[in-house]
């Protein structure tokens, strides 16, 4: 056990090097760095999780894409190079390897990007977070769920396109189509005045929903903030499934 | 497992989605200690048969053991396993000998055995490069390091000398066949080029569409297959002869083709017999043969 633990880190390790390799990586999370940092000095709001929301609300479309173009999609490179026959040859079981591409392709990548913006804004604004730290990592963890939801989406898609460029597009409509039916969701209930809609519609996207329940927008239910966590868990357990039962290069 | 063997593919069928039917019932076993040359055209199945034994394919029907377990389920199968695929690719965001590196802590060895899998692979000085960085050549070179950097006791290659020129072909090869000789390592090659896998094979498996058609010591796949051509005065005599021996013959100006039997004295014994009827052999040359020669039959 203790052996197959050290190969899984290796072969993490390994993969990281790959996902986290410049240019690209560092570049974003330079530019979402300094995109956190301007948000915070032109809203410089005092409460810990609309900071956070502020900061990250902008920046998740620009990570979730990266997730999809550079994490996920990298998989589906993997596939198309090669290099998955080099990594399945491994005396590593198939679902460590599962568990490797998805923290090095969806989580390590999301904990960095979600985390860079920010540091940036709480460091600016530490003033007004230092009184409520717990909202700042709610907030965060929440986006960082989020992300890895959505990054779990997008894994278990590479592993059936074609190529990279296929799983890119695939995931990103996947991503606007899920978002789109978020606010029609919260549209249409709002409109009608079916709160049990809107409160649907907001435990689709984690930190909208927490966002409401620190505001006081709306009374959640726990379901509403359990969706997109179980969610998560249940896709990416399917991408281990499916990876470790079916799965060919 | 049957004792002796690493690897054993019993009944395998595999069939891709689409319908292709890669492997129809093929049966391999490769003993302890045997180089052997899989043999096949493009699309024979080679390739899909060695990721099957790898465990990184499934099969739809039949058992593989790879080193008494089964490469699928159980990933010990692959413990002092090396690789090298037919396209060299390794993950480049490292120099290869970081990557080195990291692959000895993977299989378990000390990281002084990256040093001798840069030397036998014949890398030295291209180490701190990253894998795209390498020419095609050396991408080879670098994959065969990869191979060997966990002290195998097995190597399985697909392809290991394709991209490479000819007199780099034979120093993979012999490279490959010195680790046999010196330390025992257990070889299955794969080529579509017959006679470079005849330089260091002891066994030759032939594949033709998913189907083992030829399993034996070289010699034996070999012998029915050799050409020979014979240039004689009169060649007409020399066929007559032949054929009278059960030989097939094909005349082309002044000579005459056959194939040889698995014992060239008959061949001998029939040129002589040739003479002495008032042939003149001027002389006869053998030539190895094709692969689809290998495989027609």
């Amino acid at each position: 056990m203790r052996q197959i633990m050290g190969r899984l880190v290796t072969l993490t390790a390994l993969d990281l090097a790959d996902t986290l390799k410049p240019p690209g990586f560092d570049i974003m999370i330079v530019l979402l760095a300094a995109l956190g940092g301007s948000l915070a000095v032109i809203q410089p709001l005092t409460q810990g999780y609309v900071i956070v929301f502020s900061v990250l609300e902008i920046t998740m479309i620009a990570i979730t894409i990266y997730l999809a173009l550079r994490g996920a999609a990298g998989i589906t490179s993997l596939i198309e190079s090669g290099i998955m026959n080099v990594y399945l040859s491994y005396p590593i079981p198939r679902e460590g390897i599962a568990v490797v591409l998805l923290i090095s392709r969806v989580l390590v990548p999301s904990i960095l990007l979600l985390g860079a913006p920010t540091l940036v804004a709480v460091i600016i604004l530490w003033r007004n977070v230092i009184d409520h730290p717990l909202e700042v990592v709610a907030m965060y963890s929440s986006y960082l769920i989020q992300a890895f939801f959505y990054g779990s989406v997008f894994a278990l898609i590479s592993l059936k396109a074609k190529t990279p460029g296929a799983s890119g597009v695939i995931s990103v409509a996947f991503y606007f189509v899920y978002n789109v039916a978020a606010v029609l969701l919260a549209h249409i209930g709002a409109s009608r005045g079916l709160e049990e809609l809107t409160k649907i519609a907001n435990s689709m996207i984690l930190h909208i929903a927490l966002y409401n329940m620190y505001s006081g927008a709306y009374n959640l239910d726990l379901w509403n903030l359990a969706f997109v966590p179980l969610a998560a868990g249940l896709t990416a357990s399917a991408f281990i499934v499916y990876f470790t039962v079916r799965f060919e290069p | 497992m049957s004792e002796g063997y690493v690897l054993t593919l019993e009944d395998v069928h595999k069939t891709y989605p689409g319908g292709v039917k890669a492997l129809k019932g093929v049966t391999v076993r490769v003993e302890k200690g045997e180089v052997v040359g899989l043999v096949g055209a493009n699309g024979s199945g080679k390739s899909t048969l060695i990721k099957i034994a790898l465990g990184i394919l499934g099969r739809d029907k039949g058992s593989v053991s790879l080193n008494g377990r089964d490469p699928f389920r159980d990933p010990r199968a692959r413990e002092g396993v090396g690789v090298v695929f037919e396209r060299p690719t390794l993950p480049g965001g490292l120099s290869v000998r970081r990557l080195l590196e990291n692959t000895a802590r993977v299989y378990g060895v000390p990281r002084d055995y990256v040093d001798e899998a840069i030397d036998l692979a014949g890398l030295r000085g291209h180490e701190h490069k990253t894998f795209p960085q390498l020419s095609a050549g050396l991408k080879q070179r670098a994959a065969i390091a990869h191979a060997l950097v966990g002290q195998p006791e097995f190597i399985i290659a697909d392809e290991p000398t394709s991209n490479l020129d000819p007199i780099e072909r034979s120093k993979i090869l012999e490279m490959l066949a010195r680790l046999n000789r010196e330390r025992g390592v257990t070889l299955l090659i794969s080529s579509h080029v017959i006679y470079e896998v005849m330089k260091v094979a002891t066994r030759i498996i032939a594949l033709r569409r998913g189907v083992v058609v030829r399993d034996g010591p070289v010699s034996q796949v070999l012998a029915s297959n050799v050409k020979v051509r014979i240039r004689a005065a009169n060649p007409e005599v020399v066929a007559k002869t032949l054929e009278e021996r059960g030989f097939e013959t094909v005349i082309a100006g002044a000579s005459v083709y056959t194939r040889l039997k698995s014992d060239r004295r008959e061949l001998i014994e029939a040129l002589l017999e040739a003479e002495k009827r008032g042939a003149l052999v001027l002389s006869f040359d053998t030539a190895e043969p094709s692969i689809e020669e290998v495989i027609s039959e």
